[in-house]
C-alpha cells in the first residue's frame, strides 16, 4: 500500500466530521456539488478534468512574481463587474453623463464603493501588467517558443491602456474632456492621414457628443470582446507550453 | 508520514477539513457581504419612495457634540447636520452646488468647506468662497430633548 491508498482506507474505516454532521449534504444541496459531482460528472467526467487542473503541481522555481499575471486578470475581473454595474445607472450624453456619474456616487446605495472600485482596479490594473512585462522581461520568458504570447501580450498591453483611455472620457467632466482633446490630438502629428485619423477617433473636428458615444461603445462593448478574445489566446498558449523555466 | 497519518485519525476534526470550513467562511462572510451591497445597489433611492420628501429623519443628540456634525441621508440625498450650539442644529444638502462633492464642516472656520474646488459655505448654506453657483439647499430642523428631526418645523 503507498500512502494515497492508505489515506483512502483510513478515510473508508472512519467517518469524517463532515459525514456525521450532514454539513456536507447540506453544502452538497445548495451548491449543487451534488449535482455536478453525481448526475453531471457521470456524463462529463467533471471531477477528473477539475483534479487535474487544481492539483497541477507548481515546479518549484516558481515565486510571488509569477502572481502579476493572475493580478492583472483579477483586476479585470473586477472591472468586468463593476462595470457592468456602473451600466445599471450610466447615461451616455453630454447632457446627462456627467448628472448620471453623480447621482451613482451621491445618492445610489455603495455607488461610491462601485465607482471607486471601478476607478482604483482601473489603476492597478495598468500598474499590475506593467510589473507583469517586467516579470516576463526580466525572466526572459519571452524567448521562443514563447515570443507569440509576449506578441498578444502587447496588443493586451494596448487594449489595457484603451480601456483606460476611453473609460477617462465617460464621466464628460472638465478633466476628461480636455484629456481626450490633447489625447486624440497626438494621432494628427502622423504624416499625410494624421488630420483624418483625429477626426476618424472624434467621430467630427471636436470632441463631442459622436466622441462620448463612440468612446462609450468601444469601452463597454468593443474591447471587452477584443480582450477576451487575446486573453484566451494567451492563457491557452500558456497552458499549452507550461511556465518558462528558472532563471 | 505513517505517524503523522495515525496521530490525526484520532482528531475529532482534521486539519485539512479545519482549513476547508474556515475557508469557506471567509469566501461566505466576503460573498455575502458583496452580495448585500450588490442588492442595495440595484434599488436607487427613488425606487424605494426616500426622494418623496414627507419623511423625516431622526439624529440623537449625543450623537451630536456642539460644534460638531453628521452626515445623513435626508430626502435620498447626504445632508450634513450641524449643531452649532446647545439649542441651535442646522441642516444642509451636502452636496455641493457646484459639480456635486459631498462638502465638510470645518469647526475651527466654522464654515463647510468643499474638498473639491474649495468653494465654501456658512451654516445657512450661503457661498462665502470659490465656485459654487448657487447657495445649499437648507432644511427645517426641530430639536427635542434627546434628538434633532429634520425636515420638521
Ligand atoms: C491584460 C493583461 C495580461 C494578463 C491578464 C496576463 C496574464 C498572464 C498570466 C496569468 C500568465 C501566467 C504566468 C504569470 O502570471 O506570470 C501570463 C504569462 C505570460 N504573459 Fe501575460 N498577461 C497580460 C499581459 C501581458 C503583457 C503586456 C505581456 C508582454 C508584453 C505578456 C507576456 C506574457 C508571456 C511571454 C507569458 C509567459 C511567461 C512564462 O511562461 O513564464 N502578458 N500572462
Ligand atoms: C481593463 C479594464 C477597464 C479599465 C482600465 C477601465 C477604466 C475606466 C476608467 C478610467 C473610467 C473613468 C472612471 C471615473 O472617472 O469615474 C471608466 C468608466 C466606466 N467604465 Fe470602465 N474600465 C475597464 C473595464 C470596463 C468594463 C469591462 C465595463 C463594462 C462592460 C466598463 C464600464 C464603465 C462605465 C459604464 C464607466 C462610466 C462610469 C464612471 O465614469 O464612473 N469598464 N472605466
Ligand atoms: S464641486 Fe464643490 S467646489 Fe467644485
Amino acid at each position: 500500500m503507498n500512502e494515497h491508498e492508505k489515506g483512502k482506507a483510513l478515510k473508508e474505516q472512519q467517518p469524517s466530521f463532515e459525514q456525521r454532521s450532514g454539513l456536507r449534504e447540506l453544502f452538497e444541496l445548495f451548491s449543487l456539488t451534488g449535482f455536478v459531482y453525481g448526475p453531471l460528472d457521470e456524463r462529463l467526467n467533471i471531477k477528473e478534468a477539475l483534479e487535474k487542473n487544481l492539483k497541477k503541481a507548481v515546479p518549484h522555481h516558481v515565486n510571488w512574481l509569477f502572481c502579476f499575471g493572475g493580478l492583472s486578470l483579477f483586476l479585470f475581473t473586477v472591472q468586468a463587474v463593476t462595470g457592468i454595474m456602473l451600466l445599471m445607472y450610466y447615461r451616455p450624453t453630454i447632457a446627462e453623463a456627467y448628472k448620471s456619474v453623480v447621482y451613482v456616487t451621491n445618492n445610489v446605495p455603495f455607488g461610491w464603493l462601485v465607482r471607486g472600485l471601478h476607478h482604483w482596479a482601473a489603476n492597478l490594473m495598468i500598474v499590475m501588467v506593467f510589473l507583469h512585462m517586467a516579470r516576463v522581461f526580466f525572466y526572459g520568458a519571452y524567448k521562443p517558443p514563447r515570443d507569440f504570447n509576449w506578441v498578444t501580450g502587447v496588443i493586451l498591453l494596448m487594449l489595457t491602456l484603451g480601456f483606460g483611455f476611453t473609460g477617462y472620457l465617460l464621466p464628460w467632466n472638465q478633466i476628461s474632456y480636455w484629456a481626450t482633446t490633447v489625447g486624440t490630438e497626438a494621432p494628427g502629428a502622423v504624416p499625410v492621414v494624421g488630420g483624418l485619423l483625429t477626426t476618424l477617433i472624434r467621430g467630427g473636428a471636436e470632441v463631442s457628443q459622436t466622441t462620448l458615444t463612440r468612446f462609450f461603445a468601444v469601452h463597454v462593448v468593443i474591447l471587452p470582446l477584443v480582450i477576451s478574445f487575446f486573453l484566451m489566446g494567451h492563457f491557452f498558449m500558456i497552458r499549452k507550453q507550461g511556465i518558462s523555466g528558472p532563471l | 508520514m505513517t505517524m503523522e497519518l495515525n496521530s490525526e485519525k484520532d482528531q475529532p476534526i482534521r486539519r485539512r477539513s479545519f482549513l476547508n470550513y474556515f475557508l469557506g467562511l471567509s469566501i461566505g462572510t466576503f460573498g455575502g457581504s458583496a452580495a448585500y451591497a450588490f442588492a442595495k445597489y440595484l434599488f436607487p433611492p427613488a425606487a424605494i419612495g426616500a426622494e418623496s420628501g414627507s419623511e423625516t429623519v431622526r439624529v440623537m443628540l449625543a450623537e451630536l457634540p456642539i460644534g460638531g456634525s453628521k452626515i445623513v441621508r435626508y430626502k435620498g440625498e447626504p445632508t450634513v447636520v450641524i449643531r452649532v450650539s446647545e439649542k441651535q442644529v442646522h441642516a444642509l444638502s451636502a452636496v455641493c452646488t457646484h459639480l456635486g462633492c459631498i462638502v465638510k464642516w470645518d469647526g475651527s472656520k466654522r464654515l463647510l468647506v468643499c474638498p473639491c474646488h474649495a468653494a465654501t459655505f456658512d451654516v445657512n448654506g450661503n457661498v462665502t468662497a470659490g465656485p459654487a453657483p448657487k447657495p445649499l439647499a437648507s432644511y427645517h430642523t426641530k430639536i427635542t430633548p434627546d434628538e434633532v428631526i429634520i425636515g420638521e418645523a
